[in-house]
């Protein structure tokens, strides 16, 4: 339940993460032979699918389908979900960063026998940066300026502004390519009769049951896809969806607990798998009223958190304590360690503060948020701090927190590939609506806008730990735990390793009888 | 009956006007929420104005019932979809959840009731009594979960979650309505063998009771023909409450077995605070559930020729 309930507000909020990753993992043992083609695998997934637009589609259950069906322009591969080639073979920033050049991939046609090429692209970006199309990804449309078809098969994305981390917009819903034929023939309707070049055909879609799709014969990655069908199913109960897994209506349940991950690893007939990602929960404080704008009471909040214990207890310890942005062994960790539990220190924090601590803390009142909101209740309560729990659902949340009405509030980071996604919006001092503790630091403004601007990564890496350095002693926020990513199969799914973000890639997976 | 159906207009009017207005006071600002993770100022602003939101609220309502009662309830500005056809495509699965349900609710609740109050106090009654406050005391989801367990994981007979269409599958779509049936129909059957229950007690004290014993008809001519129909009054009513309620879907069930039905609409569009959608259906739930209590009261006249003639027991 807290993977779902704060995986969406994350996605719902903080950060354009359609579909951006890091971090290490992958998924249990592969020791089923050599891949075998044909049969059939069904998905359980979180949420209901509401269209396969690329305009519309921007969240795990349906950007699971829309990867079934559609191709991106950029993947994310290997155990650290690094960005790949994909429908592009390869992309090259300009020296400013200001313009993309994609060389795309040839012999790759749609669904419906349309080519794919520059064009098409031209026509899948131009139609997400119209803002009469309401393409929820307007926000990453926005920044490109122009796109221009070079030749058949090379394209050139021009920005508005120079920006290294854009490749990474071209993972999610904006890099998914439609067939230009189909968008313009189904008009309104597209959404429901989806054309893509991807590893399998759309078939059907029984309203709020389940989608149906098959194998693309003529799948421009040779010898892909081994399964002759997929079928992805919503099913938003966690207890039912466990228990379809176990009836076998369902081969593989997608975004598992921590409840489940405990239980399923004891059960023979079924397999674990995960993948570490960089996304973490944690609480904020607003830094903008009483009483977290002073200095002391955010430190008490972080002396007095015993994070160990929050993972032990609620987590079945199956996700690792968050110390910063950054998970240890990332490429950014800059080894800045922010202040950990320490009573002692909480009380001289909470004495030089010099009043009571009283305020209020929001949560989502789903069952794991509760314990969290309730665990850390009675661990700042052992040095005298008293928070006072407010339950809300995940809108007045949101709200809350862009609003910054809150004090203090449990909150989540999606999984991410770039510092840059994570940082920038979080901690600029202007114009983003997502800063909302209310951060600002004119070094840390500098930083930011360095690390968006550069390629070069050692000068990135030496600015973001001047980021994490002024975090570490300004506490806005308290780490709690790192995100890892679960999901559970029978034991016949095989080669389910790409989970990243929660999204499976159905091309790679194959099942033994 | 002219007047009955006046009477509807001014009721289905504050229906739908409360309707509208609470859901208006849903809170959580709906263009944020709506926009989505790749939010902007603009974008947010933009979906304000195509909702409205900027309007007063009376003209959003008058406006809002202008096109209603022209048959259109908006578009969902999340999926592009209208809400009547999200309510079209939906409803037939509500709709058979709902029949199958009543029917397990009667089937079990009128013999059980009516054995019961045969021999109030009797083994049998003891037993449907024990057995009905059981089931009213778990909560519905709890009863949902252990059914799941033992049908669907333990011995295999019916599928966990899920739906097949009528049409596609007719013995499928029965497997598949199984569950949730007999999760809402169980419910049903526990509270309706208690009203028939104490009803029948009562009618049973009757004199024309008596005279029917007296004239040595055979019990159970007694009990289904001079008993059963006059009290089932608050059974009817009850019963038509509870048709009016699931014609809006079993919010729970529906979820809880991945049924596609309305009730599961309106939850996943009140979290995503999709408000053409969530006003849209609760006013057609609101109008449905007006109308199916207007058919009961048409019934009560069937069922006793008191109100068919005159006013005297009104």
């Amino acid at each position: 339940m807290r993977k779902r309930s704060l995986g969406i507000l994350l996605t719902a909020a903080l950060l354009a993460i359609a579909a951006c990753g890091g971090g290490g993992g992958g998924g249990q043992g592969n020791a089923a032979g050599p891949p075998k083609s044909g049969g059939s695998v069904t998905f359980g997934l979180r949420a209901d699918f509401l269209s396969l637009d690329p305009l519309i589609v921007n969240n795990d259950s349906d950007l699971s389908v829309a990867n079934g069906i559609y191709d991106t322009l950029i993947a994310r591969v290997g155990d650290k979900g690094e960005l790949g080639p994909s429908l592009a073979d390869s992309w090259q920033p300009s020296s400013d960063l200001k313009t993309l050049t994609l060389t795309l991939h040839q012999g790759v046609t749609f669904h419906d026998g349309t080519p794919f090429n520059a064009d098409a692209v031209v026509f899948n970006l131009e139609r997400h940066m119209d803002p009469r199309n309401k393409s929820m990804a307007l926000s990453d449309a926005l920044l490109i300026d122009s796109v221009k078809a070079v030749d058949d098969r090379t394209v050139a994305i021009t920005l508005k502004t120079p920006w290294v981390d854009f490749p990474q917009t071209l993972v999610g819903s904006i890099g998914l390519m439609t067939s230009p034929t189909a968008v313009k023939q189904e008009g309104a309707d597209y959404g429901r009769h989806p054309v893509g070049t991807g590893p399998f055909v759309f078939k059907e879609w029984v309203t709020g049951d389940h989608i149906t799709a098959t194998k693309n014969k003529n799948y421009w990655r040779k010898g892909f896809p081994y399964l002759d069908s997929v079928t992805w199913r919503p099913i938003p109960d966690q207890d039912a969806k466990y228990a379809s897994l176990k009836a076998g209506q369902i081969d593989v349940l997608q975004v598992a607990t921590a409840d489940q991950v405990v239980r399923a690893e004891k059960d023979s007939k079924l397999k674990v798998w995960s993948y570490a990602g960089n996304g973490g929960t944690f609480v904020m404080m607003n830094m903008k009223a009483p009483p977290f704008d002073d200095l002391n009471a955010r430190l008490a909040i972080t002396y007095a958190t015993n994070r160990r214990e929050i993972v032990d207890q609620i987590g079945h310890d199956k996700y690792p304590i968050a110390t910063g942005p950054f998970p240890p062994g990332s490429t950014w960790d800059t080894k800045v360690t922010e202040p950990n539990f320490d009573e002692a220190k909480a009380r001289a924090a909470l004495q030089a503060y010099g009043k009571p601590l009283n305020f209020k803390f929001n949560i989502v009142s789903d069952p794991i948020t509760r314990q969290y909101g309730q665990v850390l209740q009675a661990q700042w309560k052992k040095v005298g701090i008293n928070a006072d729990l407010v339950q809300m659902d995940q809108a007045t949340l949101i709200q809350a927190a862009f609003g910054k009405q809150f004090q203090l509030q449990i909150f989540q980071y999606g999984d991410w590939f770039d510092p840059d996604r994570v940082l920038f919006n979080g901690y600029i001092s202007k114009g983003s609506i997502v800063n909302f503790t209310g951060f600002a630091d004119p070094a840390v403004d500098a930083a930011l806008i360095k690390g968006r601007t550069t390629s070069d990564p050692t000068v990135r890496k030496q600015v973001y730990g001047v980021v994490q350095q002024a975090i570490a002693q300004e506490v806005p926020l308290v780490w709690l735990s790192y995100n890892t990513e679960y999901m559970i199969s029978s034991t016949r799914v095989q080669n389910l390793n790409t989970i990243y973000s929660s999204i499976t890639k159905p091309y790679q997976v194959w099942a033994s009888s | 009956m002219r007047g009955k159906v006046l009477h509807l207009v001014p009721v289905l009017f504050v229906v739908t006007c409360f309707s509208f207005l609470l859901t208006s006071l849903l809170p959580g600002d709906v263009a944020l929420v709506m926009s989505g993770p790749n939010a902007t100022p603009q974008s947010i602003a933009a979906l304000r104005s195509q909702l409205q939101l900027d309007q007063p609220l009376p003209v959003r309502y008058a406006d809002w019932l202008g096109r209603a009662v022209r048959g259109d309830l908006g578009t969902s500005p999340r999926s592009n979809v209208t809400v009547v056809q999200s309510i079209k495509d939906r409803l037939p699965i509500s709709l058979e959840l709902l029949v199958l349900a009543e029917v397990i609710g009667l089937l079990v609740a009128v013999p059980a009731g009516i054995a019961s109050a045969y021999r109030a106090g009797g083994v049998l009654d003891q037993a449907a009594s024990g057995a009905a406050f059981g089931i009213l005391a778990v909560p519905g989801f709890v009863v949902a979960i252990v059914l799941i367990y033992l049908f669907a994981v333990q011995l295999d007979l019916v599928p966990a979650t899920g739906y097949t269409p009528l049409l596609t599958d007719p013995l499928a779509n029965l497997r598949s309505f199984f569950l949730p049936a007999l999760t809402v129909g169980l419910g049903e059957a526990a509270a309706y063998t208690r009203l028939l229950r104490s009803d029948m007690i009562a009618t049973l004290q009757e004199d024309y009771i008596a005279m029917a014993r007296a004239k040595g008809l055979p019990t159970w001519h007694i009990l289904t023909r001079h008993a059963l129909k006059p009290s089932s009054f608050t059974l009817l009513t009850v019963l038509g409450i509870n048709i009016g309620r699931l014609m809006g879907g079993a919010l729970i069930v529906e979820t809880i077995f991945a049924l596609p039905g309305v009730g599961r609409l309106l939850v996943e569009s009140i979290y995503a605070r999709d408000l053409v959608v969530v006003q849209g259906v609760v006013a057609f739930v609101a109008v449905a559930f007006v109308l199916v209590n207007f058919g009961v009261d048409l019934l009560y006249a069937v069922l006793d020729p008191r109100i068919r003639h005159g006013r005297a027991v009104a």
